[in-house]
């Protein structure tokens, strides 16, 4: 197990490097760094950020009084300058946000953090609502609930979920309120915070409001992935021979069911949970942008928006890195929930 | 597990038609040997038949060949031009009536053509990156599937790097980065070119890692065996011996990429690194109709919409159905 961890691993670090020089090396064909400091008619400005940032080789040359004078830079080759740009991001140096002026690391902790609250609470609901309702269609094949949960998750697997995030804006938050005279809106749909009425219970209640349609938007595609999937598996486990001698031998439907039932057919749920949370990054970025949640997704949204070049690289290598630790954990569980498959 | 309709389709390849059978005739002597042949049927003809069993697919293939056709021609049914000479503000945010089925936006553009033409595009790009991402997976998957070797090696490493980064994280950058340049070759690409080329990028590789699979498997079979032992060329293996046979997984596959490339260009026009005006496609319009939420125009985020969420279930569901044809045992 350590042995199949540690080559995982290790396997991953070329892969993140070469992710990282194709990214680096696009980026800087497509789009100029110091577009920002040739605005200002200040060349000395582009030529001290250029050779802080690595792109210039050497000081530039200026000769000539303003305003004929004349530059003279000589770029870095590419590969000089990813080497220059990977060294520094290994000792944590990650340069400077383009727009806000932040140090990169500063914006990507404070970003996670928002964006860990959407991902832990959604990670949550989703698994409790998947299991809940896979569980159920199971047991009670083709009842009523059954096709309705089967429709409604077809529905949730084709619909784009931004487009559930605005209707849900709209029904929930905004419609809602005129229907029903309410002061303020039933849910919130700007932020995660802000807006939090004094006392503890009120302010649990208040960040719940701020919470719910945000994860429903990240969590909707997962939410109907997951129960389908539940479903399907636990369907298989009820047929199988062990579960049949449980029920000859006597025991308690609502047993057989959660305990010889639900326990095994959860194994498969889990490692696709694993995989589909790393997954959970691409969803943020719509996410986050609609409801104006500062974190990752909005980061990325905002760098791209922008030409924040500085940022995109940092930020794809903190997705990667959590991608293939939960892509990592998945595999470790599969082995630890099932003795019979081997980790080689 | 079977049910006694997936039975059916083993036991029906064998029909004895009686109603041709002339009244007098139907004593067993004098029925002739050949009426009781099994009616042979071709690989093709059991999967349409298991196919048009299936009504729901059925109903969403004719649902959207309508619709396209429909959209296809929406110079001749559009009562309006997609960008209008003259923009009619008196009848600007009027809801959804009689004369304007889907109401009109903030600048009294008729949201039926505008949604006509929206449909058109969304389901062009679809279309187009599934096929070519389809004819460019199975090129590279039946190549690494049945050589190896290095073609192989580069196939699973560049999945490995996919794997990693969220492919809209991706198409986003490159969108962003190749839109209004000029490219070594193509020069400079409209919008909606360009995203049908991020696209297919993107999607090609689930597919050759399909074909990749299958090829694995067939390329053991006796019969490739055979073709290579009577002297067949590789490429005549591959294309004529092995393609034939996993043709059904392969257009399951170029379905469901049909859907996905649906959404993901809608999702990528919404966030603004898209289709770009003056083109129009579904996620565009929604777009630019963002802040009609919670409004009294906020029909018009609600058509688009539901056009989308109708496109993709239904590809979805034909998908369904075409591979319970192909593989009536994979049924759950």
């Amino acid at each position: 197990m350590v042995t199949f961890v540690v080559r995982r691993i290790a396997y991953s670090i070329p892969v993140l490097l070469v992710a990282s020089l194709l990214v680096f090396v696009f980026v800087h064909a497509t789009s100029d760094p110091l577009a920002k400091y040739r605005q200002s008619k200040d060349l000395t400005l582009v030529a001290r950020e250029g050779l802080k940032q690595g792109i210039f080789q050497q000081p530039c040359k200026i000769t000539g009084v303003a305003p004929n004078r004349i530059e003279v830079c000589k770029k870095a080759p590419v590969l000089k300058q990813y080497w220059y740009w990977l060294s520094h991001f290994a000792q944590g140096k990650l340069g400077q946000s383009f727009v806000t002026n932040h140090a990169v690391s500063k914006d990507l902790t404070n970003a996670f953090g928002n964006t860990l609250q959407l991902i832990v609470w959604g990670v949550l609901l989703s698994a409790i609502l998947a299991v809940l309702i896979g569980v159920y269609s199971a047991v009670r094949q083709y009842s009523v609930l059954d096709y309705l949960f089967t429709g409604l998750s077809f529905i949730g697997i084709s619909m784009p979920p931004f487009w559930f995030g605005l209707i849900a804006i709209d029904v929930a938050s905004f419609r809602a309120q005129k229907w029903f005279h309410l002061k303020d809106a039933p849910l919130f749909s700007l932020g995660l915070h802000g807006h939090h009425s004094p006392g503890f219970f009120n302010g649990v209640f208040d960040y719940g409001r701020h919470l719910v349609l945000p994860v429903l938007t990240l969590t909707i595609q997962i939410i109907a992935e997951w129960s389908r999937y539940q479903r399907s598996s636990m369907l298989d486990v009820m047929s199988s021979d062990y579960i049949r001698t449980a029920q000859a031998k006597g025991l308690k439907r609502r047993k057989v069911i959660f305990k010889h039932g639900l326990r095994n057919a959860l194994i498969p749920l889990v490692t696709v949970m694993a995989i589909d949370i790393g997954g959970l990054f691409g969803g943020l970025i719509v996410t986050e942008t609609i409801f104006s949640i500062s974190g990752m997704g909005s980061l990325f949204f905002n760098a791209l928006q922008n030409g924040d070049t500085q940022i995109l690289l940092p930020w794809l290598m903190v997705t990667a890195v959590f991608i293939i630790l939960f892509n990592l954990l998945a595999d470790v569980l599969y082995g630890a929930l099932d003795p019979r498959i081997r980790l080689s | 597990m079977k049910t006694s309709r997936d039975l059916n389709s083993e036991t029906e390849t064998v029909v004895v038609d009686s109603a041709e059978l002339p009244a007098e005739s139907l004593t067993i002597g004098e029925l002739g040997a050949d009426r009781l042949e099994p009616q042979a049927r071709s690989q093709w003809q059991l999967f349409l038949r298991r196919f048009l069993r299936h009504r729901l697919a059925v109903t969403c293939l004719f649902v959207l060949v309508i619709l396209y056709v429909v959209v296809l021609l929406s110079k001749q049914f559009a009562p309006e031009a997609l960008n209008p000479k003259s923009l009619p503000l008196s009848r600007a945010n009027h809801g959804p009536s009689l004369a304007h089925w889907f109401g009109t936006d903030e600048l009294g553009r008729d949201q039926t053509s505008r949604l006509m033409y929206a449909c058109r595009l969304s389901m062009t790009i679809g279309v187009l990156v599934a096929v070519i991402s389809t004819a460019l997976g199975t090129l590279i998957g039946s190549a690494a599937g049945y050589f190896g070797g290095w073609v192989d090696q580069l196939l699973m490493r560049l999945t490995d790097l996919f794997l990693i980064v969220p492919g809209i994280a991706v198409i986003a950058m490159a969108q962003k980065g190749l839109q209004n340049k000029d490219l070594p070759i193509f020069g400079r690409l409209s919008s909606s070119t360009l995203i049908i080329g991020t696209l297919s990028l993107l999607f090609w590789q689930p597919i050759a890692r399909v074909v990749r699979g299958l090829f694995l498997s067939i390329k053991e079979k006796e019969f490739v065996e055979a073709a290579r032992a009577s002297g067949a060329r590789s490429w005549r293996i591959m294309f004529r011996h092995i393609l034939p046979n996993i043709v059904g997984p392969i257009a399951v596959n170029t379905t469901l990429v049909v859907g996905y490339a649906i959404v993901l260009e809608s999702t990528l026009s919404f966030l603004g690194f898209g289709v770009q005006p003056p083109a129009i496609s579904l996620g565009a319009m929604l777009n630019q109709s963002e802040s009609a939420v919670g409004t009294r125009t906020a029909y018009l985020i609600y058509f688009p919409g539901l056009a989308l969420l109708l496109i993709v279930l239904c590809v979805n569901f034909l998908g369904d159905g075409l591979r319970d044809a192909f593989d009536p045992q994979s049924r759950h």
